[in-house]
C-alpha cells in the first residue's frame, strides 16, 4: 500500500496543472483578499487576516482533494483499477490509498497558504496555535477526500474535471469561504451549516482560539464523510462486478 | 480440483441484459500449455478472460486456476495477464510501473523488465511510449509475479510481425502455460498448441490446429451452373446438395458451393447433371475456412 500511494504522489507532483490550481490559486486568493480588506477586525473577534487565510487554506485543501479524487474517473476509464485489480493489492486497500492520496495532496495548499500568511501577512501565532488551526483543518478535509472519491467512482473520464470543480465550488461558496457566512441572509447561512466547508473552517477557526469543535461540526462532517464513503465503496462494488 | 491443472472452467455463463455474453463455456488447460482462443468479436473472448482473471462475477459455473478461486490465484502470483483494457497512468514511467507491481508481488522488478526488453526506454513515460513499446511494458507487468500462467488477450496487437515474432519467442522461452486470445488466425496457427473458437459465447471447435482445420474437412468444389429451365437457383442448390460426396451448398452471387467430405465423386456427379457447369474451382480449407465456417452466423 505504501508503494501505491508513493508511486501516486510522485505522479500528481509531475503534473503543473495541479500545482498552479489546487496549491497556487489559493495563496494568490488569500494575498488579494487579504489586500483588499486589511486588518480590521470581523464580528467574531478574529483578525480578518486570520479568518481568510483559514478560509483560503480551507478551499485550496478543498479544492485539491475533490479534484484528486476525480482523477480516479480517468484511471478507471483506461482500465488501471483493473489492472491493480490483478495483483495483491486488495479493493479496499485501493480506495483508503486513493483517499490517501486526496489527503496528501491537500497539505501543500494548507502549509503554503499558513506559510505565507505568517511571513509576509503578520500573521502572528504560537507554535501550539499554528499547529492546532493545522490540524483542525487537514481532518476537515477528510468529508471532501470521500466526496472526490465518489465522484471518480461515479464520472466518466470526460465529466470527471467538470464535476469537480463545480463541486468545490459549490461547496466554497455555500459553506461561506469566499462571502463568510455572518454575512449571508439567514436562509444561506443555515444551509451554510449543514455543509462540511463550513465546519472545516469554523473548527479551524476555533482551534486557532483554543475552542473545541463544536458537536453539530462533528457530526455534519461525520455525516458526510460516512454518506459520500459510503457511495463510493457502494460504486466501486458495482464497477469491480460489472465491468 | 487438482492443483496442478492451471485453468478449469465448467458451465461458465455471463449475461449483460439479455445478451448472453459467454453461454456455457467449459474449458481445461493442462500445464505447459499454449492454447490460443479465437473468435469473432462479440465471441465472448474477453468476457472469458475476465471471469477467468475474477473481473467479472460469473452468473454460472465455477472457474478454477490451479485449484483455487481466480482472486487467490492471481493474488498468489501464479497468474499473470495482458488485458486489451489494461491502461496505465500515461504520467508513470514504464519503470515505475514495473516496480509498483513488483512491490505489490513482493518480487524483483529486473528479471521482468529485462525479460520483457524494456529496459532501455524504463526511464520514460507510458504515455510516450509506441504501441508496441506500451504492449512490452504490459508484458514486464504481466511477468513481474513469476506466474505459472499467462492469460494475454490480444498481446500482439501493436506490435508488427518482427516484434511479433521476438514477443513470441520469449514467450516460447519462457515455458510457462499460455492462454491468449486473438484475432490473428495466423497468430494462432503459428504459435498455439491447440486452439479454441467460440462463437456466440461458446466453445465450437476445441483441439489441436490440425484437428480444428479437420473439423472443416474436406474441400469446396466452386462453380457456376447455367440456368435451368423451370427450376430457380433454391431448387438448383437443393438438388446439388443431394449430390454424391456433397455435404452441403452455398451461394455466392452466381456460383454455388458445394463443400464435400469427396470432392471428386461430388465433381463427377455434378458434370454429369450439368455438363454446362463453368468456372470450377476446388480448394481445400485452411484454418481461416474453419474459422468462417464454425464461427459463422448460419452454418
Amino acid at each position: 500500500m505504501g508503494v501505491l500511494l508513493a508511486a501516486e504522489v510522485r505522479r500528481i507532483l509531475r503534473s503543473p496543472r495541479f500545482l498552479i490550481f489546487t496549491v497556487g490559486f489559493p495563496v494568490v486568493y488569500f494575498l488579494i483578499f487579504s489586500g483588499l480588506y486589511g486588518q480590521g477586525d470581523t464580528p467574531d473577534g478574529a483578525a480578518t487576516t486570520v479568518y481568510l487565510m483559514v478560509s483560503m487554506a480551507a478551499f485550496g485543501a478543498i479544492s485539491a482533494s475533490v479534484s484528486t479524487g476525480g482523477r480516479v474517473a480517468v484511471e478507471r476509464q483506461a482500465g488501471w483499477n483493473r489492472q491493480l485489480r490483478l495483483t495483491p493489492l486488495p479493493g479496499w486497500a485501493y480506495l483508503v490509498v486513493k483517499a490517501a492520496v486526496a489527503m496528501l495532496v491537500a497539505l501543500p495548499a494548507l502549509v503554503l497558504v499558513f506559510l505565507v500568511a505568517g511571513l509576509f501577512k503578520h500573521v502572528d501565532l504560537t507554535a501550539l496555535e499554528w499547529l492546532r488551526v493545522f490540524v483542525a483543518a487537514w481532518i476537515g478535509v477528510l468529508p471532501f477526500a470521500a466526496i472526490g472519491l465518489f465522484i471518480g467512482q461515479m464520472a466518466t473520464a470526460d465529466s470527471a474535471q467538470g464535476m469537480a470543480t463545480v463541486t468545490m465550488l459549490l461547496f466554497s461558496l455555500l459553506g461561506g469561504l469566499f462571502i463568510p457566512a455572518f454575512l449571508l441572509p439567514s436562509a444561506m447561512a443555515t444551509i451554510a451549516r449543514l455543509l462540511p466547508s463550513y465546519w472545516i473552517a469554523d473548527t479551524a477557526r476555533a482551534a486557532v482560539a483554543g475552542d473545541a469543535p463544536a458537536l453539530q461540526g462533528i457530526l455534519v462532517c461525520v455525516i458526510w464523510l460516512a454518506a459520500a464513503g459510503g457511495l463510493a465503496v457502494w460504486r466501486y462494488r458495482r464497477d469491480s462486478l460489472r465491468v | 480440483m487438482d492443483e496442478s491443472t492451471p485453468v478449469a472452467i465448467r458451465g461458465l455463463v455471463k449475461a449483460y441484459g439479455a445478451i448472453r455474453a459467454v453461454d456455457g463455456v467449459d474449458l481445461e488447460i493442462g500445464r505447459g500449455e499454449v492454447v490460443a482462443l479465437l473468435g469473432p468479436n462479440g465471441a465472448g473472448k474477453s468476457t472469458t478472460i475476465d471471469a477467468l482473471l475474477g473481473l467479472t462475477r460469473p452468473d454460472e459455473g465455477e472457474v478454477r486456476l490451479f485449484g483455487r478461486s481466480p482472486r487467490e490465484a492471481v493474488a498468489g502470483g501464479s497468474v499473470g495477464a495482458m488485458l486489451q483494457s489494461g491502461g496505465f497512468p500515461d504520467d508513470a514511467t514504464a519503470g515505475e510501473l514495473v516496480k509498483l507491481t513488483a512491490a505489490l508481488f513482493k518480487k524483483p522488478a529486473r528479471p521482468a523488465i529485462e525479460r520483457a526488453g524494456i529496459t532501455g526506454y524504463a526511464g520514460q513515460r507510458y504515455g510516450r511510449l509506441s504501441g508496441g513499446q506500451k504492449q512490452r511494458v504490459r508484458f514486464a507487468v504481466a511477468l513481474v509475479g513469476d506466474p505459472e500462467l499467462l492469460v494475454l488477450d490480444e498481446p500482439t496487437a501493436a506490435m508488427d510481425v518482427g516484434a511479433r515474432r521476438e514477443f513470441w519467442a520469449a514467450m516460447r522461452e519462457y515455458g510457462r502455460t499460455v492462454l491468449f486470445a486473438t484475432h490473428y488466425l495466423a497468430e494462432a496457427e503459428e504459435f498455439a498448441d491447440r486452439v479454441v473458437l467460440l462463437r456466440a459465447g461458446r466453445v465450437v471447435a476445441d483441439g489441436s490446429v490440425a484437428e480444428v482445420r479437420a473439423l472443416a474437412a474436406g474441400r469446396v468444389v466452386s462453380a457456376v451452373i447455367p440456368a435451368v429451365p423451370g427450376a430457380d437457383d433454391r431448387e438448383i442448390d437443393s438438388e446439388l446438395a443431394t449430390l454424391p460426396g456433397v455435404t452441403a451448398v452455398a451461394r455466392q452471387g452466381r456460383r454455388s458451393l458445394l463443400t464435400c467430405d469427396d470432392s471428386d465423386t461430388a465433381l463427377r456427379a455434378l458434370l454429369l447433371k450439368h455438363e454446362t457447369a463453368h468456372d470450377i474451382e476446388v480448394t481445400a480449407h485452411g484454418l481461416e475456412d474453419a474459422f468462417v465456417q464454425l464461427t459463422g452466423e448460419d452454418n
